[in-house]
């Protein structure tokens, strides 16, 4: 199937860690009681009367780490290769990597001078 | 025929349903956190589609940094903007429904004779398996040593531009309107903009310390 | 442990066909393939074989967690803990769960039905998928990937979507502020956590679990990684505990602020499958942290050292089968004696508020994780030998 040898035990084992939370959700529906209906489909707030709903506007601060989070992650996903064949390339490639982390620094900087790293 | 070659077909019809529907989904769902999510589906499934091709070390990096942070991403802005509006009539909402759908036509009867024409080298290359980390690490640090740099430097622009964007505090008015850009408004919390009326008044806050 | 005792078994039953390294698969298939079977059926019926044992290790390792922490927790403020439930209370957290099973599923009228159950259902899934890469020994791991630990940290990474999603779908203020901030940690504290990681596997010149752990074979205790990688150790273990949502870094679920956070509407099953995420991604956790910083199954004095010192072979079938339930016990064992240290820590530390949880996360560990890195990668080119050369 793969050439990839060990891949074919993902597949089984992500079948086998879906089918858990599956089974579990159908264990409880079969097992667990059926009340009523009313008061405790409420959506909780306290022992208040709810109000309004959640779907609304948020803090802009998550999105500006998110921002940052992409712009790093990608940076990591650059970094794995260096890592593992870091043995083979030696002098050269350290310092390559040296340049391109510090060119990912002065973002870091520049995020953090701006403010977009400040919670309030 | 094999249980492999089997479950290899197996995988990739369903894979590739979830990638057809689940992006007709996107485009299509009325509701754009649906959308949002489904996304995070559609990128999983393309994910899938790479570990199929034995590009293991690609399938990984595409969960990582589309799955774990563009969608996030994308959510985080979803639930930013979240506001639950009628949107006002657009005039000849029809007609600009029908001209799109025919430029998404001619886009994939283009692809569709691209696929057919083109003489795809069968079986393809052959897959290195588990080396394939260290050879493009050795690719990345030799022959494509300026692109890597360059990608540095993009990722720098990028978030430059979106720090930038995102902030405005560089604009005193608003670039496109010419409205003094209020400040507050993307420095703190908004009041709720939605639901019932008598709702209008409480801030809602994350509780900053 | 439940997995010890089993593979010991499933050890000494096919000890007579042991091969370098015990490999209990090879022993499979040549029994099989003496059967008459071929090949790829041995290999089809020999699959489900570890996953289940290791689930069920997994599940084994959540209840034993839940009732170390009540117990421990306990003994902290002085109190006897759970004691009628078995012996010592052992039972407790079987009814817990079980408790948990008969208990009805409320939807809330307001909330969207649909992404209300996917969401803890995407929660758990890659958690328990991750155990993929977990090795106990030489060959026993479900499946040695050559990605091994990348795959973990790309499945981590799609849990925030799930508390995302459930935050959302209850629509409660709490539950979204919930997630919002379980989302924000979790993507504010990976960075570090994937570079920390980068430098063991600099290292050993692999992502492979399996490669990881045996480039820390040779001088027992002394070639640890946690010697060469002090710093790296640690930023691992907090980004691990952010991860994991433990305190001092359970904001999300800050009961002062957010009553439940993103948990607040679930009842049932469905919140029983969010605290089986987060349990078994704490023993995940210190699996790993074993595994890349502790010698994962290395006996502390070497293995040859003592089959020497006893005038035994190493590649003598009980000699073999010993060192398998050995590396089996010290994996575990390690993995426990973090999970009590995350329970102690749990009981000696407040809470840190948002805005220090994202500093600390992007102004200090960050920098620091890339400094690490690069430090390590210089000590590499002018020490080769003793950095994997």
């Amino acid at each position: 199937m793969f050439v990839l040898s060990g891949y074919d035990a993902f597949l089984g084992f992500l079948l086998i860690s879906a089918a858990v939370p599956v089974l579990a959700l159908v264990a409880n529906k079969v097992l667990s009681p059926k009340s009523r209906q009313g008061e405790r489909e409420l959506t909780y707030e306290s022992g208040m009367e709810p109000m309004g709903g959640a779907w609304i506007q948020f803090n802009i601060r998550y999105y500006m780490f998110a921002l940052v989070f992409v712009v790093f992650d990608v940076e990591t996903v650059f970094l794995y290769p260096w890592a593992v064949a870091f043995h083979r390339l030696g002098l050269l490639a350290f310092i390559e990597a040296l340049i391109f982390i510090s060119i990912l620094v002065v973002a870091l900087a520049y995020a953090w001078r701006k403010g977009a790293l400040e919670w309030s | 025929m094999t249980i492999a070659s089997t479950t290899q077909q197996i995988c990739f019809l369903v894979l590739s349903a979830t990638l057809v529907f689940g992006s007709l989904g996107v485009v299509l769902l009325p509701n754009i956190v649906y959308s949002a999510f489904l996304l995070g589906g559609v990128f999983l499934s393309v994910a899938g589609l790479y570990l199929m091709l034995n590009a293991s070390f690609v399938a990984a990096a595409q969960v990582l940094v589309y799955v774990g942070a563009v969608n996030v991403l994308i959510l985080f802005a979803i639930m930013l903007v979240n506001k639950q509006e009628t949107l006002a009539a657009i005039p000849g909402l029809l007609l600009r429904r029908i001209l799109s759908g025919a430029v998404c036509a001619g886009l994939f009867l283009l692809l569709v004779r691209v696929a057919f024409t083109t003489d795809w080298a069968l079986p393809g290359p052959t897959p290195i398996g588990d080396e394939a980390t260290i050879r493009i690490g050795e690719h990345l640090f030799s022959d494509y040593l300026l692109p890597f740099e360059l990608a540095s430097v993009l990722l720098l622009m990028a978030m430059i531009g979106a720090i930038v964007l995102a902030r405005r505090d560089v604009f005193s008015s608003d670039v496109i309107t010419g409205e003094p850009v209020d400040q507050g408004l993307i420095e703190k919390s908004r009041t709720p903009l939605l639901l019932d009326t008598n709702d209008q008044k409480r801030p809602m806050l994350e509780n900053t310390p | 442990m439940v997995t010890s005792t089993i593979s010991s078994f499933a050890a000494v039953a096919t000890a007579a066909t042991v091969s370098p390294g015990l490999d209990l698969e090879a022993s499979f298939t040549d029994v099989m393939q003496g059967l008459g079977l071929s090949a790829g059926a041995a290999r089809l019926l020999w699959l489900p074989l570890p996953m289940l044992l290791v689930l069920v290790a997994a599940v084994v390792g959540v209840l034993v967690s839940v009732w170390l922490e009540r117990k421990i927790s306990a003994a902290v403020q002085q109190r006897i803990g759970p004691e009628y439930a078995g012996a010592l209370g052992v039972l407790q957290p079987i009814a817990d769960g079980l408790k948990l099973v008969f208990k009805e599923d409320i939807i809330p009228a307001r909330a969207d039905g649909l992404l209300f159950t996917i969401g803890p259902v995407l929660v758990v899934i890659p958690v328990i998928l991750s155990w993929l890469v977990v090795p106990f020994g030489q060959h026993l791991v479900i499946s040695n990937v050559g990605i091994g630990i990348f795959l973990w940290i790309s499945l981590s990474s799609i849990q925030p979507i799930g508390l995302l999603m459930s935050g959302y779908a209850s629509n409660n203020k709490y539950s979204l502020l919930g997630g919002l901030r379980a989302a924000a940690q979790s993507i504010s504290y990976e960075i570090p956590l994937a570079l920390a990681v980068l430098a063991v596997v600099m290292m050993s010149n692999s992502l492979s679990t399996v490669d990881i752990v045996d480039q820390q074979t040779g001088a027992g205790i002394l070639s640890w990684n946690i010697w060469r990688q002090p710093v790296g150790f640690l930023i691992f273990w907090i980004c691990a505990l952010a991860e994991c949502e433990r305190l001092p870094f359970d904001l999300p679920e800050a009961e002062e602020e957010l009553v439940a956070g993103y948990q607040t509407e679930y009842s049932g099953m469905k919140f029983a499958l969010f605290y089986l995420g987060s349990y078994i991604n704490l023993v995940l956790s210190a699996l790993l942290v074993s595994v890349l910083y502790l010698g994962g199954w290395g006996f502390p004095v070497p293995v040859e050292w003592l089959a020497g010192a006893i005038g035994q072979s190493v590649d003598a079938p009980v000699v073999q089968v010993i060192t398998g339930a050995t590396g089996i016990v010290m994996t575990v064992l390690k993995a426990y004696l973090l999970v009590f240290l995350a329970i102690l820590l749990r009981w000696t530390t407040p809470r840190v508020r948002i805005d220090q949880l994202l500093d600390l996360g992007w102004k200090f560990l960050l920098p620091i994780a890339l400094v690490n890195l690069l430090v390590t990668a210089a000590l590499k080119l002018a020490f080769p030998m003793a950095f994997g050369g």
